[in-house]
């Protein structure tokens, strides 16, 4: 009496996720994509229906966003916004990085600006730029400043962390092959200090913008947050979701096409 | 988790203990020498004398209170609604291949709304409800919870679960013993970050949205111009976020990841 | 093939596999066929274990050992072949069939349970009645002499500490079957050596059946009743040989090194041989 055991794939303990072959894998890919946008447009559409008149339907907000690009308005305030971003990108990069780098490596001055972080981080966003309006009056430049202030603690932690999560053991081996300054900022700080980077590029990156559009909001007559508060104070709720997805789809884009990008060549 | 993957706690030489306090309190020190020198230089900073002479007052007042408690409560039920939508979110994106793909769609999306919009959007949808308060928070933070989990989901250990299956370990007992303490450093890491981001994000949702609570006090505070008051709710504001940190989550963490060996 | 151990140990002859007639092979797998996806890991593997029998199964890295001891545990199925369980035909897989207790090489302690809960997290999941789990777990920490680490943190203890409570787990929930996948391949040789020592003397106390997966000759035959040799991957076996040593057994026995001697001449040529053979990639499982 034997019984035969019947041929059925094998289980492996911990379920493998399915892989799909790369071309069935790039069409469900765009199928996902086109669920993704068609689910999105039936919950909003069923929002807009509960809602009484004020939440504007999908047609509405397709309509306007045609318009806004047809018409051209909206390139002049994406491009000024799009300036504010990248200066506040570059500053906020820039100083976190430093901060980051010194904090990461001297325990003396993670110590010394530890609390000024944690405070820096506990401050709300719209405090800073009420602050330094207060100080440096309204104007472009205080903006910059007042989100610049607001992100550098973001990018400051994000890098310590990484610093501080380097490999001591690689440390140790340039220590007892006494690889010179230059040789250890080469070849083994700079292959682990370069996720750093990215990280800090990433997060300031993700919040630049978004507080570009609240200080835009709260103290700029241009830009697209201007426009979003301008529509939402006239009662075009419309127009304002379709600003603003416009320049997040925007942002998506320049994200994926620049930050992807750069991720994938210091990973590989 | 083996040996190997737990992440160890850094091993670098520490200042001595005194040496570390001393920097610390300087790094305050800083801090309240600029307010100083802020206060002088300009007559909108209010210096600190005279914030410092009217906190007592300010503290004694029972609308402060009600203010804080009411902002809290939103901090945390708003905290809790983003990390539920978040732990389901990260699951629907680890569990199915095609599923996964619409929400993290979703969820890419979410991530890069401003807080802005979905403040102003709210008031279209719920008016001057408070309701728009969670809403708009529960928003903002779940995708960023949804991105933590699923690392943390993605990382589960394939051997600690060939063990369980080894012994038979399922159901509840798996979940609790198996599972969950794998992400409970995960969740810790979107708990204290969302936590202080709720906190951002509800002062900013009161501004535009409120009629109660901390954000919306601030906001009265500025449009009135008695800056020392708005001083004084910062103060508030950073003092609750501060103590929560480090008597609440820290205590807490260190107490569920103790099995974490120096 | 040599023969020369035939002095000191009968050799079973491949093709008749049964044990003795009467009693029935606790396990019994013929013909056993594992794969992963389409590549074979195991490719017709005859093997019995007998009733309280330790049974050591002897073969080169990457030849699917831990793939075998997985069908085993119930954690994989067999791609074909036939499974008996105590004489009675066990369909595709032994999943549920068998309470199994599972050394792994590296020692799968839950580090975020103590080590007396992570005892209780496999006995309850076991069914061992509750009233029972105290008494066990003293029981056996003690019979590995680590009883003082009962609440402790797994990751407080030592390498060699850390696997002997995997073994206590093991022995604790009241196993059918002990499944050991290489345990003291990653504890240092003195080390390995006195948890060796420490197995052989718990054969004296329990008898449940026991397969062992080794690559080390040494070790399977200072351990096993019996050993079986396994050829390169996809493993075939290529002998069974009975240990009939008395115990305790020393390394340093003339007669052990005699055995030891004759394994090695029987399994270098194919086991050199083979490892550099094309198409052999040598990957680990886990
Ligand atoms: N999950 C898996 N997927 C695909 N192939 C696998 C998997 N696990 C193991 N293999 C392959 O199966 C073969 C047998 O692996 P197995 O782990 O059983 O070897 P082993 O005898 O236990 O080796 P070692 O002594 O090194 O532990 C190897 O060639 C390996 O590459
Ligand atoms: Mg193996």
């Amino acid at each position: 009496m034997s019984a035969a055991v019947t041929e059925r794939p094998a289980v492996s303990a911990e379920p493998v996720p399915e892989r799909p072959v790369r071309f069935r894998g790039a069409a469900r890919n765009i199928l996902a994509g086109i669920t993704a946008a068609v689910l999105g447009a039936a919950l909003w559409e069923l929002i807009s229906l509960t809602s009484d008149g004020w939440v504007p339907g999908v047609g509405e907000i397709a309509a306007s966003a045609v318009e806004l690009l047809g018409d051209g308005e909206f390139y002049g305030d994406a491009w000024i916004s799009l300036r504010r971003v990248l200066t506040v990108l570059l500053a906020a990069t820039l100083a976190g990085l430093v901060l980051g780098l010194l904090a990461g490596f001297s325990s003396k001055v993670d110590s010394f600006l530890r609390p000024i972080l944690v405070t820096g981080l506990a401050i709300p966003d719209p405090v800073y730029i009420i602050l330094v309006i207060l100080i440096l009056g309204i104007s472009e430049t205080s903006g910059i400043v007042a989100l610049t202030i607001a992100i550098v603690p973001l990018v400051a932690n994000v890098v310590i962390s990484s610093v501080q999560a380097r490999d001591r053991g690689l440390d140790e081996m340039a220590a007892t092959y006494r690889l010179s300054h230059v040789d250890y900022l080469r070849h083994v700080l700079a292959g682990q200090v370069r996720p750093a980077i990215v990280a800090a590029l990433r997060t300031s990156f993700a919040f630049s913008w978004k507080l570009v559009v609240l200080m835009e909001t709260m103290t700029q007559s241009d830009g697209v947050g201007a426009r979003i508060y301008e529509s939402f104070r006239f009662l075009r709720p419309a127009d304002m979701i379709a600003y603003a997805l416009l320049f997040i789809v925007l942002m998506r884009v320049l994200e994926m096409l620049a930050l992807r990008r750069l991720e994938r060549s210091t990973v590989a | 988790m083996t040996a190997a993957t737990v992440p160890a706690r850094s091993t670098r030489r520490r200042l001595p203990d005194a040496n570390r306090w001393a920097l610390s309190l300087a790094g305050i020190g800083s801090i309240l020498v600029l307010w100083a020198i802020g206060g002088s230089a300009t007559r909108y900073v209010p210096p600190i004398g005279e914030v410092l002479s009217e906190l007592p007052g300010f503290l004694a007042s029972a609308e402060v209170w009600d203010a804080a408690g009411v902002t809290t409560l939103r901090v945390i039920g708003s905290l809790l609604l983003a990390m539920v939508l978040g732990a389901a979110a990260a699951a629907v994106m680890r569990r199915d291949w095609f599923w996964g793909r619409v929400m993290s769609s979703f969820v890419g999306f979410a991530i890069a709304v401003p807080s802005t919009v979905a403040a102003l959007l709210a008031l279209y949808v719920f008016r001057r409800d408070p309701i728009g308060v969670y809403a708009v928070v529960a928003f903002i933070c779940f995708p960023f919870v949804a991105t933590v989990l699923r690392e943390g989901m993605r990382n589960l250990d394939v051997k600690v679960g060939e063990m369980g299956d080894a012994y038979r370990i399922t159901g509840t007992a798996r979940l609790r013993h198996v599972v969950l303490p794998q992400l409970a450093p995960y969740g810790f890491s979107a708990v204290r970050n969302e936590y202080a981001h709720a906190w951002k994000i509800v002062v900013l949702a009161e501004l535009f949205i409120g009629s109660s609570g901390m954000g919306w006090q601030f906001a009265r505070a500025f449009d009135r111009f008695q800056l020392t008051e708005v001083v004084l709710w910062l103060l508030v504001f950073v003092a609750i976020l501060l103590l929560s940190e480090y008597l609440v989550i820290r205590p807490l963490e260190r107490f569920v990841l103790k099995w974490r060996v120096s | 093939m040599t023969t020369n151990g035939s002095l000191l140990s009968g050799e079973v002859n491949l093709m008749s596999n049964a044990v003795d007639g009467v009693t029935p092979p606790f396990l019994d797998l013929r013909d056993i066929v594992i794969k992963h996806g389409d590549r074979t890991a195991v490719d017709g593997v005859d093997l019995t274990v007998a009733p309280g029998e330790f049974l050591a199964l002897l073969g080169p890295s990457g030849c699917g050992k831990s793939t075998l001891l997985h069908v085993l545990a119930g954690l994989r199925r067999a791609h074909s072949g036939e499974l008996r369980l105590n004489g009675s035909p066990a369909a595709a897989d032994l999943s549920g069939k068998l309470r199994v207790g599972y050394v792994f090489q590296d020692h799968r302690l839950l580090p975020w349970r103590t080590v007396a809960q992570n005892i209780t997290i496999a006995m309850k999941s076991a069914g061992v009645p509750k009233d029972e789990w105290d008494a066990r777990i003293d029981r056996y920490l003690g019979m590995l002499r680590v009883g003082e680490y009962r609440d402790s943190w797994p990751m407080r203890l030592s390498g060699g500490q850390r696997q002997r409570v995997s073994i206590a787990r093991a022995l604790a929930v009241d196993p059918d079957v002990v499944l050991m996948d290489e345990p003291f391949s990653g504890l240092d040789e003195v080390t390995a050596r006195a948890m060796r020592l420490e197995l052989s003397r718990l054969r004296e106390v329990s008898s449940v059946p026991t397969v062992f997966v080794t690559h080390s000759i040494k070790e399977a035959l200072f351990l096993a009743d019996r050993v079986v040799t396994l050829s390169h991957g996809p493993a075939r076996v290529l002998k069974e040989l009975s240990v009939s040593l008395p115990r305790p057994r020393q390394y340093e026995d003339p007669e052990f090194a005699r055995l030891e001697a004759s394994v090695v001449a029987d399994v270098l040529k194919e086991w050199e041989l083979t490892d550099a053979a094309p198409g052999a990639p040598e990957r680990r499982a886990s």
